[in-house]
């Protein structure tokens, strides 16, 4: 186990190292040269050329990269053009909030995902499975940006019961964790009832009915817990699409973390702040799918001990 | 000799793609306290279903019990408010393959134990106390050391003695064992049933041998339930059954059993293939492949009756059992 925690982590250096090059790379890719946009259209060459050579950008691409990577490595990605500050420190800033608004993203899902897959496999091909089966799948197919723009349209202006932006209280919380979790719930649900409804014919699902077991025992502890093993993978890996989703939720619904950070700066060729943002996802990401894994293991006794 | 359960003209279905299927079609038998009953038949007889109807598993939503009763020990098993707390107390089952009817999931120790916990309210500790006694009584060496292995560090023979286990913890009165040695090795066939046989000596429970291996039960059984086609064919003990079979499938089987002494040159098979459940032969479902059919035969069911021959317990549904007889090998 614990060498392959070791190989694990190893591997996921490589993983980050592949992000930070790719962003890098696109970076440069886009038009637009920061120093002019961070000047305006009304500088002159010359100043262009100073804040050039001030940002480094008058290197070679081959020594910007050899430069930047050395400083990645000490978590440096220099001052934000904009916003005058460090750009590690900015994204540190703006973590809290999108770490509550993905847990509780989170929390939501599996709240309402998982008991209602569960009542779709129990009461599978009924008009129950078909109903929620159907809002799963509206759920899935529905883009967040527009959801997030009728919730506020509904809830905000019609209704006037919860703020359309910003944050600070619950009710600031309650549209953007709809918005985000909708998509993750449904593929949940869907997951859930697929996955129950594989295990309810197993051989051990009919040894705990005949060992006279209650039906709840036998659905929620005997099936469910099998029916998870697979779930954990999907979920760990939905999680990144999840955190994806916090960049666009946060901007409808002006939500102050690192995805609204990272448009804004992505708009103003805030180099720094970008690379910083990115960086920090890819982590969280890396970090989350080792820690599905040694959850896998941890629910399927066969894996753990395959690793031995 | 009073009956412990007795099936009575029961019958259980199943939707299929291609139609309603009568996997049991009005099966009838009896189990009599301490006795052991040999469920006999080839795939798709009905027998396991049997089995399952007993054990209210019948897989849903495609399966459903049609008709007739199951009682026990004078309850009525087919009423849910009647059957509860029988299964898994008083009746207990054994399955074919013991890897998939174990959770892969948790250790064995829980999932024997689960069985004080839940009927009992035993606690943890008291549990897994109590599992180790099992463990140990179905002779699983190393008994305190595996209790928290998983099914799958387990060969195919422990397995199968952690299912018995599991099966004995609450001292049934009547343990169905369904194709017990089919999955194992031929040399761990023995050993479980051995080990059945000296439980229920032990225990005095009755017991129901599923199985289509006429070899595996001529030892162990007092008597033969044969079906065919979801129906039971023929019934006696098994000396009787054995010896003067009643009816032309079981005197098939019988020659179709290899035998050590060389007596027999070659095997008879029987002719023809089971038949289909979703379009069964008229009248006797065993005429197209039956050497004494005759127009009778594709026309009327033939019903169980006692045989010609004494004791009237060997009984067979066959109109011309007579015949059957006098060419027995």
């Amino acid at each position: 186990m614990g060498a392959y925690v070791v190989r694990r982590l190893v591997f996921s250096l490589f993983v980050l190292w592949g992000a930070v090059t790719i962003i890098f790379v696109v970076l440069r890719l886009v038009p637009g040269d920061p120093a002019y946009i961070m000047l305006g259209p009304d500088a002159d060459q010359a100043q262009v050329d100073a804040l050039r050579a001030q940002l480094g950008l008058d290197h070679s691409l081959i020594q910007q990269y050899a430069t930047y990577l050395a400083n990645v490595v000490h978590l440096d990605f220099g001052q934000s053009f904009r916003l005058n500050a460090d750009s590690m420190s900015l994204v540190m800033q703006r973590v809290p909030a999108t770490i509550q608004l993905a847990t509780t993203a989170l929390l939501l899902s599996l709240l309402i995902g998982l008991p209602l897959g569960v009542i779709a496999a129990l009461r599978a091909h009924s008009w129950v499975d078909r109903t929620i089966s159907v809002f799963s799948l509206m759920g899935q197919s529905t883009p967040s940006f527009w959801l997030g723009i009728v919730l506020i349209l509904v809830f905000a202006r019609g209704l006037k019961v919860l703020p359309s932006a910003g944050s600070g209280t619950w009710s600031h919380l309650v549209l953007p964790t709809i918005t985000l979790a909708l998509p993750f719930l449904a593929i949940l649900v869907r997951l859930t009832r697929s996955g129950l409804l594989e295990v309810v014919h197993e051989g051990y699902v009919q040894t705990a009915r005949a060992k006279g077991l209650g039906e709840g025992i036998v659905i929620l502890v005997h099936a469910l817990r099998n029916a998870l093993i697979p779930i954990v993978t999907v979920v760990g890996l939905q999680f990144g699409a999840l955190l994806g989703g916090t960049v666009i939720v946060e901007t409808v619904f002006a939500w102050p973390g690192v995805g609204r950070l990272l448009i804004d700066s992505i708009g103003r060729r805030d180099y720094g702040v970008v690379q910083a943002s990115i960086l920090l996802v890819a982590t969280i990401f890396v970090v989350i799918n080792l820690l599905v894994d040694l959850l896998y293991g941890f629910l399927d006794p066969r894996v753990r001990l395959a690793g031995d | 000799m009073t009956a412990l359960m007795r099936v009575r003209e029961l019958r259980v279905e199943f939707d299929t793609s291609g139609g309603v299927v009568t996997a049991v079609d009005g099966a009838s038998f009896e189990v009599a306290a301490g006795e052991t009953v040999a469920l006999l038949g080839e795939s798709g007889s009905g027998k396991s279903v049997t089995a399952q109807a007993v054990m209210g598993i019948v897989p849903k939503p495609a399966g459903r019990i049609a008709g007739g009763s199951i009682t026990y020990d004078g309850r009525d098993l087919l009423t849910p408010g009647a059957a509860k707390g029988l299964r898994g107390r008083e009746i207990a089952m054994v399955f074919q393959d013991p890897l998939s009817s174990l959770n892969p999931v948790f250790r064995v120790g829980a999932q024997i134990g689960e069985m004080f916990r839940r009927h009992r309210g035993a606690s943890r500790r008291e549990a897994r106390a109590a599992a180790l006694e099992l463990m140990k009584r179905v002779g699983i060496p190393a008994a305190s050391k595996r209790l928290d292995d998983y099914p799958h560090q387990f060969s195919g023979g422990m397995r199968q003695r952690v299912m018995i286990a599991m099966a004995l913890a609450l001292s049934p009165r009547l343990l169905i064992a369904d194709e017990p040695t089919t999955a194992l090795d031929v040399t761990v066939q023995a050993q479980i049933m051995d080990l059945l046989a000296r439980l229920q000596a032990e225990e005095g429970m009755s017991l129901v041998l599923i199985t289509h291996d006429l070899g595996v039960v001529a030892d162990v059984a007092d008597r033969v339930v044969l079906m065919y086609a979801g129906r039971v064919v023929e019934t006696g003990p098994i000396r009787e059954v054995y010896e003067h079979s009643g009816h032309p499938y079981t005197a098939g089987l019988m020659g179709s059993v290899p035998v050590l002494d060389g007596a027999r040159d070659r095997l008879t098979p029987i002719q023809g293939s089971p038949p289909d459940l979703l379009s069964l032969p008229t009248g006797c479902s065993f005429h197209p492949r039956c050497h004494y059919a005759d127009p009778l035969c594709t026309t009327d069911q033939p019903n169980l009756r006692p045989l010609p021959t004494p004791p009237p317990q060997h009984q067979a549904a066959c109109h011309h059992p007579e015949g059957v007889l006098n060419h027995a090998p």
